[in-house]
């Protein structure tokens, strides 16, 4: 169990990492309680008070507690603006921006982060700067709500919050979606050149087995980022992604250690840009929707595929997922926000924003039938689209102890050597 | 006609209060991280401001892996060490002739050749390594090249961009020979055509007088040129990140990027501590150097 905060005036080193963090795993389940008891008092150093975090489990729903956090008031009218985002770089169109600035007579400024470490660090900072997260995922919803740093939504400016699929009506991280609005969902699984690589992969037994294939070494590229690098091993272990089992990781990390050195993996996010250079890709499934305006001369659509390994012959797990929108709390234009969130959830303003993100939207009036008919993915690759159905089948990387958090990113240090 | 005593020092005031801004002041936050300590549930740093509190542990734990064998921040201090040096000497080998040529033999064209050589500089360090990802892609020109001159297979083409060392060692020569380029034409230009003249009548050939007179001349722009290209190069993150981006491949400057963005950030401000002790080596090397030369004419 960590510490008393006061007395943790340095990173845990591995070793007590490795300790800590079995003995929350054999608390396991209680390791939200564990955290919940450690942290309960804490104050930030930033000042902030940080409630007691829970960690949401699909089995252990968490509510997100709103005591003197209240959400706006009814009523209001938008604010003059400018809306601040804080997001990914262009993770919006800017045909969509320039929609809403004309419709509520604002203008949008945008300040990027990179990783979401990077955006809670600045929400940490500096949260009160923004209007909107653009986006949160489950794996820091909890502690930015836990630590009031972000504030909770006013459904009755979100009419079209009844577009979103059920399962986002009131998800097991954010009971009631009280705080959280969800704007993309994606699959993360492995596309590879149908033109070169001649083993069929949906008919594999374990189709992460391709990552580690020395025939490849060299071709294969790894999603970056400590929870995806992770869960490629974890996955092909047939381990959860979310384990805090200090032997579980210590094995993954060797397998990664041995990619590493027979398969000299680049580690990267950027396939589309990259279309030529690799022969297997392990990717989001938005990011195989961009391919078809990236293909360099020559390379047709046709010669790239993609599986989801839960739905391939092996049904081995694989990490489904959603990316949120959030509104600091202390944002200025705290209306405007909601309605750039109402806007997106509005289903032609989100077709028309797929159309360029490929990131697909959570909407019942969206469906894999629409898109294909509109021809926004081609038909080779339609099995990157997604039903809320699919979402069962799959599993989603979670909040962590900030104690295993740290060993996941050392972990991930390690095996990349920060490339 | 007087001046108060202050008048003159005053002049330094607005680099005294540049560096104090913009040096002193972020590297005391750098040294209130890398010894502060870290949000037990944010993971964010909590910088300590009271030397008095601060806890080197952390430090400590960093600066031991590096003498760890094996392990990552070993690997990556040694991947910079090993492109840095070779890089470095690949600008001296390519900008030295360079600069000779266009100091002493461009003539009338000395200007052109140097806008020409220095034209890189106008673009962007970026845009050109961006350029350089489309000619070395497995059907870029090079490998077209390189097929055609019968050197390379064309149906399995160089995978220039998946991890070579080379290619990082190229990328980071090719961004920064200019740089190179720039002290050692200063130096060059300004060696007088007497003292080669006098050499030469006092029966020294070409090669003797290039390695007796020339080249000792030009000791302070090789050095000028070393420490201008290789402290940038240490630093450098985004040519390997471009170009590579393997473990293999990985220099220092990742991993301290890799770990500021992620929940690392005390790591990372520890190695910019360590990596900072280790330039100023050479740092201190160059301006002793300098000192000494500068005493020597003097003399």
């Amino acid at each position: 169990m960590p510490g008393h905060p006061r007395d943790r005036r340095r990173p845990l080193s591995r070793r007590e990492f490795l300790r800590r963090a079995g003995v929350a795993g054999i608390a396991t389940p209680s390791l939200a309680a564990i955290l919940a008891a450690c942290a309960g008092e804490t104050t930030t150093e930033g000042g902030s008070p940080s409630a007691a975090l829970q960690l949401a489990r699909p089995d252990s729903p968490v509510t997100l507690p709103t005591q003197g956090n209240p959400a706006i008031a009814d009523g209001l009218q938008p604010e003059a603006g400018p809306l601040k985002i804080l997001g990914y770089n262009d993770y919006i169109r800017k045909f969509i921006l320039n929609k809403f600035s004309d419709k509520f007579s604002t203008s949008v400024d945008w300040t990027i982060f990179d990783t979401p470490e990077q955006m809670v660090q600045m929400m940490q900072s500096s949260g009160s700067n923004w209007d909107l997260i653009v986006s949160v995922t489950p794996e820091n919803v909890g502690k930015l709500a836990f630590g009031q740093l972000i504030q909770p939504l006013n459904k009755t400016y979100l009419p079209n919050f009844a577009n979103v699929w059920d399962v986002f009506q009131s998800p097991f991280y954010d009971v009631d979606a009280q705080f959280t609005a969800p704007y993309t969902v994606y699959t993360t699984g492995i596309t590879w050149r149908n033109d070169v690589v001649n083993e069929d992969i949906p008919a594999m037994d374990n189709p992460y087995d391709i990552l580690w294939d020395s025939k490849y070494a060299g071709q294969v590229h790894l999603l970056n980022g400590s929870r995806d690098t992770l869960a490629a091993a974890l996955l092909r272990m047939g381990s959860d992604v979310n384990t805090s089992d200090p032997n579980v990781l210590d094995q993954a990390k060797q397998m990664l250690l041995d990619g590493v050195e027979t398969m000299n993996w680049k580690f990267d996010h950027v396939d589309y840009s990259e279309l030529g250079t690799f022969e297997i890709h392990h990717t989001w499934s938005g990011q195989v929707a961009y391919y078809q305006y990236y293909l360099p001369k020559g390379l047709p659509i046709t010669a790239f595929s993609y599986v989801w390994p839960p739905k391939a012959a092996g049904k081995k797990p694989g990490i489904i997922t959603n990316d949120m929108f959030a509104i600091p709390k202390g944002a200025k234009s705290p209306v405007l926000a909601h309605a750039m969130i109402d806007f997106l959830l509005d289903r032609s303003n989100a077709a028309v924003n797929y159309a360029y993100e490929g990131f697909q939207p959570p909407l019942t009036s969206i469906t894999p039938e629409s898109i294909l008919a509109d021809e926004l993915v081609p038909k080779n690759l339609s099995n990157i689209l997604i039903t809320q159905e699919d979402f069962p089948l799959g599993v989603q990387e979670l909040e962590l102890a900030p104690a295993v958090n740290q060993l996941y990113q050392q972990i991930y240090q390690e095996v990349t050597g920060g490339a | 006609m007087w001046f108060p005593s202050w008048f003159w020092p005053s002049f330094a005031a607005p680099a005294t209060i540049w560096l104090l801004l913009f040096f002193v002041l972020p590297f005391f936050v750098i040294l209130s991280i890398a010894f502060g300590r870290v949000d037990p549930i944010f993971l964010t740093p909590s910088p300590v401001y009271n030397p008095l509190r601060w806890d080197v542990a952390p430090f400590r734990d960093v600066l031991s892996q590096i003498f760890t064998n094996g392990s990552v921040y070993q690997s990556d201090f040694l991947h910079t060490l090993a492109f840095v040096f070779v890089a470095t000497a690949l600008c001296l080998a390519i900008g030295y002739p360079v600069a000779y040529f266009i100091a002493r033999h461009a003539g009338r064209f000395r200007t052109l050749f140097l806008v020409a050589f220095i034209a890189p500089f106008w673009i962007s360090y970026m845009m050109r390594m961006l350029a350089w990802i489309n000619l070395l892609q497995p059907n870029g020109y090079v490998n077209r090249i390189l097929g055609g001159l019968g050197v390379a297979n064309t149906q399995t083409p160089i995978q220039w961009l998946n991890g070579k060392p080379l290619t990082v060692i190229l990328g980071l020569t090719y961004g920064y020979v200019p740089y190179m380029i720039l002290p050692l034409f200063g130096v060059l230009d300004r060696i007088p055509s007497s003292t080669m003249e006098a050499a030469r009548d006092l029966g020294a050939g070409q090669v003797t007088t290039f390695l007796r007179v020339t080249l000792p001349l030009s000791r302070q722009g090789i050095l000028a040129g070393v420490v201008i290209v290789s402290l940038p190069m240490f630093g450098d993150y985004y040519t390997q990140t471009l170009l590579a981006g393997t473990r293999n491949t990985a220099m220092i400057g990742n991993l301290i990027v890799s770990s500021i963005q992620s929940s690392l950030v005390q790591t990372g401000a520890s190695l910019v501590l360590i990596l900072l002790v280790l330039l100023i080596l050479p740092m201190l090397y160059y301006l002793r150097a300098t000192s000494k030369s500068t005493e020597l004419v003097a003399r």
